[in-house]
């Protein structure tokens, strides 16, 4: 009983930290249009008064497709919060993608966008796959992540909520 | 004729998925290729807070990767051949954020000669020549490691990175990075690239 809780114990020391990064000064987001798959165009700043967590991903990228089922979580863990979650996707068909969507375990609810040209990955300055920005219920882009992340991790979850309180 | 073209793209984009994932597996479950050189395991260099890990891709499934994405077999296959790795790093717990160059990174060869790696850069400014599809482009492009990165504690980042050596070499890669002013140097030996398919 103690060996196998000092085995979690280890191994929850062992995983990287699960932070987003504040950044200190506070942009607008860009007002960007969205197509959004098997929905309506989408701009971002109709999502004004809400925190609105922006992820740019593929299908092809390993760390993107691991911190998916996390996003879709953070999503249940967020239900009655002024909050979502808009996955852009980098450059692929929406047939690929509304594939992908139902092959994740749990399957994808939150909103899937199209970015054909990568317009989108542009206007946020995004360098790598998969980047995640969260914007502020004033449309400001508040913190930052690079590379896969754990988003229901308690960490992330309480920075989030403390955001739609703001 | 449309749900064929899907499953060659799933197919070519679930293999590729498979090979960047577990590489070092694949041999494992392929005792029937005992005979052919031993395939290239991951490596993984921790250092300051900062991890490196290194997998060499097989050629078959990083072409099957740019077929998938529109490329032509011949380019594909030309691109892959070219001892392509996949590169992740992580500030895991830097004293600060860390930034690296690419273009500072060096691979020794065998003979001792250093050589610089390509970045994707180098490849879409030849892509882009070939007047490819905006689809392929930004598949390529965004698979590749970025050239440049600032990498904040909790950061990663990955792609592909083409090292132009022949299939089966083995190089030596010297890492840089820079974290608080310091300028931070390390090399991971005997890296070797995927055999010839």
């Amino acid at each position: 009983m103690s060996a196998a809780f000092l085995c979690v114990a280890l191994a929850a020391a062992a995983e990287a930290p699960q932070t987003l990064t504040p950044l200190g000064e506070l942009k607008a987001a860009p007002d960007i249009a969205l197509d959004i798959v098997e929905g309506a165009k989408l701009k971002l700043t109709d999502l004004r008064g809400k925190v609105v967590v922006v992820n740019f991903w593929a299908t092809w990228c390993p760390p993107c497709k691991r911190e998916m089922p996390s996003l879709e979580r953070l999503k249940g863990l967020m239900k009655g919060e002024p909050f979502e979650i808009v996955a852009i996707n980098a450059g692929e068909e929406e047939d690929d993608i509304a594939g992908f969507r139902g092959s994740v375990d749990p399957p994808l609810t939150f909103k899937l966008a199209l970015d054909r040209k990568a317009d989108a990955m542009q206007a946020f300055s995004v360098a790598g796959l998969p980047s995640t920005f969260v914007i502020d219920r004033q449309g400001r882009i508040a913190f930052r992540a690079l590379g896969g992340r754990k988003f229901d991790d308690p960490a992330i979850v309480a920075t989030l909520k403390a955001l739609a309180a703001k | 004729m449309r749900g064929e073209r899907l499953a060659v793209r799933f197919a070519a984009a679930a293999t590729v998925l498979s090979l960047i994932v577990v590489a070092g597996d694949v041999t494992a479950q392929e005792p029937s290729n005992a005979h052919l050189p031993p395939k290239p395991q991951p490596r993984e260099l921790r250092h300051e807070g900062v991890v490196i890990k290194i997998t060499s891709l097989l050629i078959e499934p990083v072409a099957g990767f740019l077929i998938g994405r529109g490329f032509t077999t011949p380019v594909a296959q030309r691109y892959a051949a070219s001892c392509v790795i996949r590169v992740v790093i992580s500030n895991e717990s830097a004293p600060s954020n860390i930034g690296y160059d690419l273009r500072a990174w060096r691979a020794r060869r065998a003979d001792g000669a250093l050589v610089a790696l390509h970045t994707r850069e180098d490849w879409m400014t030849q892509w882009r020549a070939a007047a490819l599809p905006a689809a392929s482009l930004i598949g390529f492009e965004w698979s590749q490691l970025p050239t440049q990165q600032v990498l904040d504690i909790g950061d990663s980042t990955n792609g592909m990175v083409n090292t132009g050596l022949p299939p089966a070499s083995r190089f030596d890669l010297l890492f840089e990075w820079m974290a608080e002013g310091k300028t931070y140097r390390i090399d991971m030996k005997g890296i070797d690239c995927a055999p010839p398919s």
